[in-house]
């Protein structure tokens, strides 16, 4: 069975079976531009630390089997949505804040969609629910508008938010 | 290496449990009694921090004026401010580009350039800290022969390549004119002041801060030494760096990197996502907690109005009558969406790679021009999905206030409040 490395941020190696490994479109297209002459082939990733990517190769195993997700949300919306996640990933997915946007920006970097798929959901899912103030607070973003422009935002918004 | 290494190692590296950004310090385990000790260590610090308190300048140990004076400088190297120093900035040219600063991440720039200005020029003199920083400016200039004159004068490196179509505006990364960072102890206030002279518009900027760092102290140091090393100082004091990140960034950094319009690089909490991850979180949400995040902030704000994200709600959300969207209600072309407001986070021209649709422009429209053209390409998605929603629940709400519901009998109890409980009782 042909192996790759994958060579982490941290400098660490980490060999990989690359049939686990398929589901990153990046990896892939370069195993298939490049080729795997011999088993020492050394693929460097400057944007994934070790840690993550750990966590995406046991995703990554775990998802091996699955059928080649279709990227749900491009342009034409399935008529049911898959919100389910299952326990297995609500397991994996369990984090800190930092490590999930870690985890998501691999994902967006090795391009693995399902993956990418489950991390948004999840930030999708903690923005809930939670007014503007707590999403501030929850993720750090620096309220940068000013009371006018609050005032004009809240005013284009009347058609939707609740009174 | 060996097929182990594809297991998860979950949570065992305690290197990864330690902050990154000052901010996400956790609470100095210390208590009073260890002081004298000075034993703990500093987990709850970033690493940088640590190690860049045990930079020695001339003397081996450094003054409470310095050690706060240094704290200063790496929440300034963390909202986004570049030192200017020998090796950073040369005087004939640049090291680093604005892009290439912009694309590194977090984790090798905020340790790097809060080091290089140590070495190179932190150490006061007679108690007074000048300090010069950079910032990147993203500057819309129109794309004409004669401005390219003026940029030059705003900063010294221009990103943007000039194109082809001639009257149209270009989003351009410059570094600003240097900002004079002074930091002057009086008793036991650290009194900052920021001053800048903007190119164009010509302008200056001023920004002061004055900070008691005691104030920060989680637990009041007992005795205060004249003189520690660095990191001697972070296992003396308790202080709270959450609070001190957060109250200097508020009320200093980020003020003055808005009066600028510079761009904010820290990318913590939401934006160290990608721009494509960002909708693609809230094409996972709802309307309201969408039209929610729009309230938040600037960025936020332009990212709502994506075009492309009301295309894909109105699909999902209206599955039924969407299908032929460029009919009749669409033919009066609504007025376009009000332009983005102008923020220290305003997107840049291409935000992020979306390989997935290269047709169309991803960014949120950026100059009327722009904006023109768009609205003659695509319906105005947004303006759409408004006045489907509303009908909508135009139609829910009249069902809703119709007299007679789903349980009609109601009426005629409210009349005789308790048959049933009568009927019990006997």
């Amino acid at each position: 069975m042909p192996f790759v490395n994958l060579e982490s941020s941290d400098g660490d190696l980490v060999k990989v079976d690359v049939d686990v490994i398929k589901c990153s479109v990046t990896i892939n297209a370069l195993i298939e531009h490049l080729g795997l002459e011999d088993d020492n082939e050394v693929v460097p990733l400057q944007n994934v630390g070790t840690e993550t990517l750990h966590k995406v190769l046991a995703w990554a195993k775990h998802h091996k089997d699955d059928l080649p997700s279709v990227d749900d949300d491009e342009d034409d919306p399935p008529r049911e949505r898959r919100t389910d996640i299952t326990t297995w990933d609500a397991n994996f997915i369990k984090m800190e804040q930092i490590q999930l946007f870690d985890l998501i920006l691999a994902a967006n970097y090795l391009d693995i969609s399902g993956l990418l798929d489950l991390g948004c959901k999840i930030v999708a899912d903690m923005i809930k629910g939670k007014t503007a103030d707590e999403i501030r607070t929850m993720f750090n973003i620096v309220n940068d508008l000013t009371p006018q422009e609050q005032e004009q935002i809240r005013k284009e918004n009347e058609w939707c938010e609740e009174k | 290496m060996d097929m182990d290494n594809q297991q998860p190692v979950s949570g065992d590296s305690s290197l990864a449990k330690r902050p990154f950004y000052m901010t996400e310090s956790k609470e100095p385990l210390l208590k009073v009694q260890d002081i004298p000790q000075c034993v703990t260590n500093c987990q709850g610090v970033p690493p940088h921090i640590q190690m860049l308190m045990s930079i020695k300048g001339d003397q081996d140990f450094i003054s409470v004026h310095e050690f706060s004076a240094r704290l200063c400088h790496i929440l300034l190297v963390e909202t986004g401010f570049f030192p200017v120093t020998g090796d950073v900035f040369q005087s004939t040219g640049f090291t680093f580009t604005p892009q290439a600063l912009m694309d590194m991440p977090d984790s090798l720039r905020i340790p790097e350039f809060s080091r290089k200005m140590l070495i190179s020029s932190m150490f006061s003199q007679q108690g007074i800290y000048a300090l010069k920083y950079k910032v990147i400016l993203c500057e819309l200039v129109p794309e004409s022969v004669e401005n390219s004159g003026d940029d030059k004068s705003t900063g010294e490196s221009s990103e943007a390549k000039p194109s082809e179509s001639g009257a149209e505006s270009v989003w351009q990364y410059n570094f600003s004119n240097d900002i004079n960072v002074t930091m002057l102890f009086t008793e036991d206030r650290l009194n900052i002041t920021a001053v800048c002279n903007m190119g164009v518009p010509k302008r200056t900027i001023t920004q002061q801060l004055t900070l008691n760092i005691e104030e920060f102290f989680t637990q009041r140091a007992i005795v205060v030494p004249v003189r520690l090393r660095g990191d001697q100082w972070m296992r003396k004091f308790d202080i709270n760096y959450t609070r001190l990140s957060v109250y200097f960034k508020n009320k200093f950094a980020i003020i003055l990197l808005d009066q600028m319009d510079g761009i904010l690089l820290e990318r913590r909490g939401l934006f160290s996502l990608p721009y494509l991850a960002l909708i693609k979180i809230l094409k996972k949400s709802d309307v309201i907690t969408i039209l929610r995040m729009s309230k938040t902030c600037t960025c936020f704000y332009n990212i709502v109005r994506d075009n492309r994200l009301w295309e894909f709600l109105l699909k999902r959300d209206f599955p039924t009558d969407s299908d032929q969207p460029t009919s009749a209600s669409i033919s009066s072309r609504p007025p376009p969406p009000p332009p983005p407001l102008p923020g220290i986070m305003a997107p840049p021209p291409t935000p992020a790679p979306r390989s997935t649709t290269p047709t169309e422009p991803s960014s949120p429209p950026a100059t009327d021009n722009q904006q023109k053209l768009k609205s003659d390409e695509d319906p105005n998605y947004y303006e759409i999905y408004k006045q489907k929603y509303a009908s909508k629940h135009r139609r829910l709400h009249r069902m809703n206030s119709f007299p007679i519901r789903f349980f009609p009998t109601l009426r005629i109890n409210r009349r005789i409040p308790s048959i049933p409980f009568h009927f019990d009782r006997f």
